[in-house]
């Protein structure tokens, strides 16, 4: 079934957005598992494949994994979770946000044209939801200088040309 | 003839010539010029012109306080309105004088903005010594704070700048700026002036970028605490006649001196209320000037400055004033006599200084009172905002303190509270230049009765042009209060309010502007559809019709809709409905949920099964409506219209969390996550049976309203048979990121039956034939679902649910309520146009107020019989079916026949196909 994953295509997919400049680098990364699970203690999820686990609330998580190796309605992530957490809600939502990748030391610089929170107090696993650029995006920071931006496709495209046109001087 | 010197000047570098055009002419500057500067420098005094008067006016000021010198920028991308005094020269750079008013360059804007938010636990306004202690003092006792410094010149130091290296306040420049450059943690922003202060330690700055890719940048500041040491402006003195080129502020003239080595005069009368002055008099004395006179309307004065005066051969007059000037007869208009108390001189600069006024306006923005202090001669913080307090201090000279420069308290001469002379043609004596408001314009306020400053600054425009006053506002308020013989401090000064210098709307955009200006929302099958005319829904852009070509053209929107309705009514086509909201809702408790948010019963809901539901606010008016799919025992999937997903999502939120928090339910938003194509008309089975040939489509296998997980094409779907057309017809539902495959899919499977891309539009003329309302056009907020004819959607057995106490209500149940009724023209070809009024036929439309009876909600010109209806609300219409009346637009009546709403199939013999 290899060739229907082929069929797929990222919100990002051929519009040329990408910068990979000595101070910045600007990427989307399609296609991951992505998982929003509602409970009240951080969802067990590391021992499943699953890379990242932001905390979006106070009982509102989203977790991030490895692309699903095979066609399926429900990433099997999201059952993994969910069995995982006896009494937790867990939505598949891989294709409800795309994620866009900004590392390099002008990474937290390009989102401050737009972001009016304090990245630097966000630690490093810390996780902020908001608008930015009238886009609902949560951003969460995975190192001194990256950052994983996950933004509804339909507003994909207008947050990559706005990261474009702001990271001009940034790069 | 130059004036510029042959020596010195701190911010210019000769090695840098430049090359600026004023009105045209080239002029000679250097790199560090100010516009100002580059004219004094060449000569040309006269900047700008009086906006009513046609006055010639030169540079009065050295920044900010002036109150005249605004030039437009032609050059770039054009600018109305900068501040002479202010911009930086660079090559190419163009600029025109004006009298008073800008314009906005015609054409676009192509001048790039940038906004910036930024982050510090201790903000400080002002890098002058006052500023710079602050700033070293947080930055060395605070370990890891970050610490910002603002500063709108092009370099730090403020007025110590300007003095010696080697005096006391230039070795402690010095000491400042080295112990700042170690340490960590701090910010300089040059360039860059505060424009607002918001409260709560929020500023917002303009930063001049000259070699930036954006010439300018919007900051927003976030800051703990708040440092102000913005300093002082130099207050004038008036007098007849007190608006001529080659009137300045003395400390003004004196730093064109030490910044631009430019000298202002050659001749000068300096007349002072304060000791600055006299020092200006001095600087100027000894950088060249013949001083032939200085006058200080305080009547002792002893000291090192008289000392200084007297050894330098300058006779010093105090208790004197100066009464009126006279100009040069030509067009430059410029000063070439000072008449005085004690007598009148020839001369070419006449220098004044009528105090330093503390730049409270940062202060001020966010509420901080201020009160005057005779010590200071000026208004001083008094009581800070209270959203400051703790987090705010006024430092250095702004707050009064006359002793930031080390050694000047010690020899230091009170000022003196003078604001005018008393002689003088009162409609000569200027109280703001930038308005051409008058001495006489002021007592024309206080004849007519105003008293108030806030009155009297409404009535003359004193303090109203783009320099907000900064100038001339509080020795207005002075002036007043002689007039009206009350203390100053009565008077008050007017409220100072964001921005502190003019900022343009371009800049406050920021680069949110064309493509940028507002999210656009794109489906993920957008590339499919792009070729389409594009509909507004939301932020959304959805495919309005989908044009062909023909031998005459391509089609209008009313062939192509004509042909699209067509092709689902007898055949098959297919739209994007992506964009549909969509919610999953989780839990054990959704059914609980679903019952209380929906009018109907949705509880008794088997997997498998989709069902159609109406949503009332508590007042029991239609927000919304849509279908929920039970997916499992434990989840559900809802659909919202396009443009309600959030507020439908955030009402739901809002249930759970305030009043039902005990629910076991978790809603999360899945409308971006799933694509949707719609395949509807009587061969959309063929289409859905070819993409899954694996199952049985057949009306008994798979019946109206069910749903169930079916590969299309190969690609993970749900596959639900809901229709909005009346026609048989499938919804297919796969993860986002397949819905190009999927719409591709669904052409090719289509192709042999014609299928046809179709739009809103023809969704809309559809969904109107069976009399399907669309919540928020069909309804407004004060239709029932009764109203709609949906009392079939309206559960009588549940004991709850949100709306239901309001439909109970006698009002929401009179037979007379506004209710959905189908229109036809009488003629049977006349188009009905949306929002028409609903009158009685033959009503006279010229007999005032005219009964309205209702208004047309949606209108088309042609269903499937290719005749004009419309969708209406009618006063008691469900009962005046057969009725004529007149739908008037624009005062045209158009004669219509009321119809029941559905107009296409009313049996519903077509859904199966």
């Amino acid at each position: 079934m290899g060739d229907v994953l082929d069929l797929r295509r990222s919100p990002l997919a051929g519009r040329g957005f990408g910068v990979d400049s000595p101070r910045l680098r600007m990427a989307e990364e399609p296609f991951r598992s992505l998982v929003e699970v509602r409970s009240q203690a951080r969802p067990e999820a590391a021992g499943v494949g699953a890379t990242w686990c932001w905390q979006l609330g106070p009982t509102w998580w989203l977790v991030d994994g490895a692309p699903a190796t095979e066609p399926c309605l429900e990433v099997p992530l999201a059952g993994v979770v969910r069995s995982g957490n006896e009494g937790a809600s867990a939505v598949d939502v891989s294709a409800q946000r795309t994620t866009v990748v900004l590392a390099g030391e002008n990474a937290e610089r390009v989102l401050a044209h737009g972001c009016p929170i304090d990245l630097s107090r966000v630690p490093v696993g810390g996780c902020v939801q908001g608008l930015l650029v009238g886009a609902q995006v949560a951003i969460g920071r995975t190192g001194d200088d990256a950052f994983r931006v996950y933004v509804r496709p339909a507003f994909a495209r207008h947050l990559a040309a706005w990261l474009t046109d702001a990271a001009v001087e940034d790069l | 003839m130059s004036r510029r010197l042959p020596t010195g000047g701190s911010r210019i570098d000769r090695s840098r010539p430049v090359t600026i055009t004023v009105d045209g002419v080239e002029v000679a500057a250097y790199h560090g010029d100010t516009v100002a500067s580059a004219l004094l420098a060449a000569d040309r005094p006269l900047l700008s012109r009086g906006i009513y008067s046609g006055r010639p006016r030169g540079v009065m000021g050295v920044g900010v306080e002036d109150a005249c010198a605004y030039v437009q920028v032609l050059s770039g991308g054009g600018e109305p309105m900068v501040a002479a005094t202010t911009l930086e020269v660079h090559d190419g750079l163009a600029v025109e004088r004006i009298a008073g008013r800008g314009r906005l360059p015609a054409g676009d804007d192509t001048t790039r903005y940038d906004t910036l938010y930024g982050h510090a636990e201790i903000a400080v306004v002002g890098g002058g010594l006052a500023g710079l202690r602050a700033a070293v003092a947080a930055a060395e006792d605070a370990d890891g704070a970050r610490v910002l410094i603002l500063d709108d010149g092009p370099a730090l130091g403020g007025a110590a700048a300007d003095l010696p290296a080697d005096s006391a306040a230039g070795r402690e420049l010095r000491d400042l700026l080295t112990r700042l450059d170690g340490l960590e943690g701090v910010t300089v922003l040059t360039r860059t002036t505060v424009t607002g202060s918001h409260g709560h330690g929020r500023l917002v700055a303009l930063e001049q970028r000259p070699h930036g890719v954006a010439k300018r940048r919007l900051h927003h500041v976030q800051a703990v605490g708040v440092v102000l040491a913005t300093g002082s402006h130099e207050r004038p003195l008036v007098f007849a006649d007190n608006d001529r080129p080659g009137v300045m502020l003395a400390c003004a003239a004196a730093d064109y001196v030490t910044r631009y080595a430019v000298l202002p005069g050659e001749r000068a009368v300096v007349w002072t209320a304060h000791d600055a002055g006299l020092h200006a008099a001095v600087e100027l004395a000894d950088a060249g000037t013949e001083i032939v006179a200085v006058l200080d309307v305080r009547e002792t004065m002893a000291g090192p400055l008289a000392a200084a005066l007297a050894g330098r051969g300058i006779a010093l007059h105090l208790g004197a004033e100066v009464t009126g000037t006279d100009g040069s007869d030509d067009e430059s208009g410029r000063l070439i006599r000072v008449h005085t108390t004690v007598g009148s001189f020839d001369v070419d600069l006449l220098a004044i200084s009528g105090g330093a006024n503390p730049a409270v306006e940062l202060f001020s923005h966010p509420g901080g009172r201020t009160r005057w202090s005779d010590e200071v001669a000026g208004f001083v913080p008094d009581v800070p905002a209270p959203g400051q307090v703790g987090r705010e201090v006024v430092v250095g000279a702004a707050a009064g303190d006359q002793d930031v420069v080390p050694g000047w308290r010690e020899t230091l001469q009170p000022p003196a509270t003078v604001f005018r002379a008393d002689a003088g043609d009162p409609e000569l004596v200027f109280l703001d230049p930038h308005r051409d408001a008058t001495l006489a314009d002021l007592r024309r306020a206080h004849a007519a009765g105003l008293s108030s400053v806030e009155h009297v600054k409404r009535f003359t425009t004193i303090g109203t042009g783009a320099d907000q006053g900064r100038g001339f506002g509080v020795l207005a308020v002075g002036v007043l209060a002689q007039e009206l013989g009350r203390p100053i401090e009565e008077v008050g000064t007017t409220t100072y309010r964001p921005p502190y210098v003019p900022l343009s709307f371009a800049l406050l955009a920021g680069r949110n502007r064309g493509e940028l200006s507002d999210p656009v929302r794109v489906s993920q099958a957008h590339d499919r559809v792009a070729h389409a005319p594009m509909e507004d829904v939301g932020q959304w852009k959805r495919p309005w019709y989908f044009p062909r070509s023909t031998a005459d053209g391509l089609e209008d929107l009313d062939a192509s809709v004509a042909r699209e309705v067509r092709a689902v009514r007898t055949g098959v086509g297919m739209m994007d409905a992506s964009t549909l909201g969509k919610i999953l809702l989780q839990g054990a408790d959704v059914g609980v949920l679903l019952d209380r948010v929906y009018t109907n019963l949705f509880s008794t809901l088997k997997v498998g099964k989709v069902r159609y539901g109406v949503m009332c606010g508590p007042d029991g008016m239609v927000v919304d409506d849509g279908t929920t799919a039970r997916l499992s025992g434990t989840d559900w999937l809802m659909t919202t219209t396009t443009g309600n997903a959030a507020a439908v999502l955030d009402t739901l939120e809002e249930w759970h969390q305030t009043e039902w928090p005990g629910l076991d339910i978790a809603l999360t938003s899945v409308t971006d996550q799933w694509a949707v194509v719609a395949v509807a008309g009587p061969r959309s089975r063929d289409v859905v049976a070819t993409l899954a040939p694996q199952h049985d489509w057949s009306a008994e296998a798979f019946g109206f309203m069910d749903w169930r997980e079916a590969p299309v094409a190969g690609i993970p779907a749900r596959v639900l048979r809901i229709s909005f057309s009346g026609e048989l017809a499938f919804e297919l539902h796969v993860p986002s990121w397949y819905a190009a495959a999927l719409w591709d899919a669904v052409e090719e499977a289509g192709a042999p039956h014609g299928i046809t891309p179709y739009g809103t539009e023809t969704m809309h003329v559809l969904r109107a034939e069976k009399g399907f309302p669309i919540v928020g056009q069909d309804t407004d907020g004060t239709v029932t679902p009764h109203d709609l004819g949906m009392s079939w959607a309206v559960s009588r057995k549940k004991t709850d649910f949100i709306g239901m106490r309001s439909l109970a209500r006698a009002d929401a149940r009179r037979p007379d309520r506004r209710q959905l009724v189908g229109l036809v023209p009488l003629d049977g070809s006349s188009r009905i146009v949306e929002g028409a009024q609903l009158v009685a036929h033959g009503a006279d439309l010229t007999a005032f107020p005219v009964a309205m009876a209702g208004h047309v909600t949606s209108a088309y010109p042609s269903g499937h019989d290719g005749r004009p209806f419309a969708l209406a609300l009618l006063d008691g219409g469900r009962d005046r079916v057969g009725e004529v009346l007149d739908a008037v637009d624009d005062l045209v009546p158009l004669a219509v026949r009321v119809t029941g709403p559905v107009s296409y199939d009313e049996q519903g013999a077509r859904r199966d196909g």
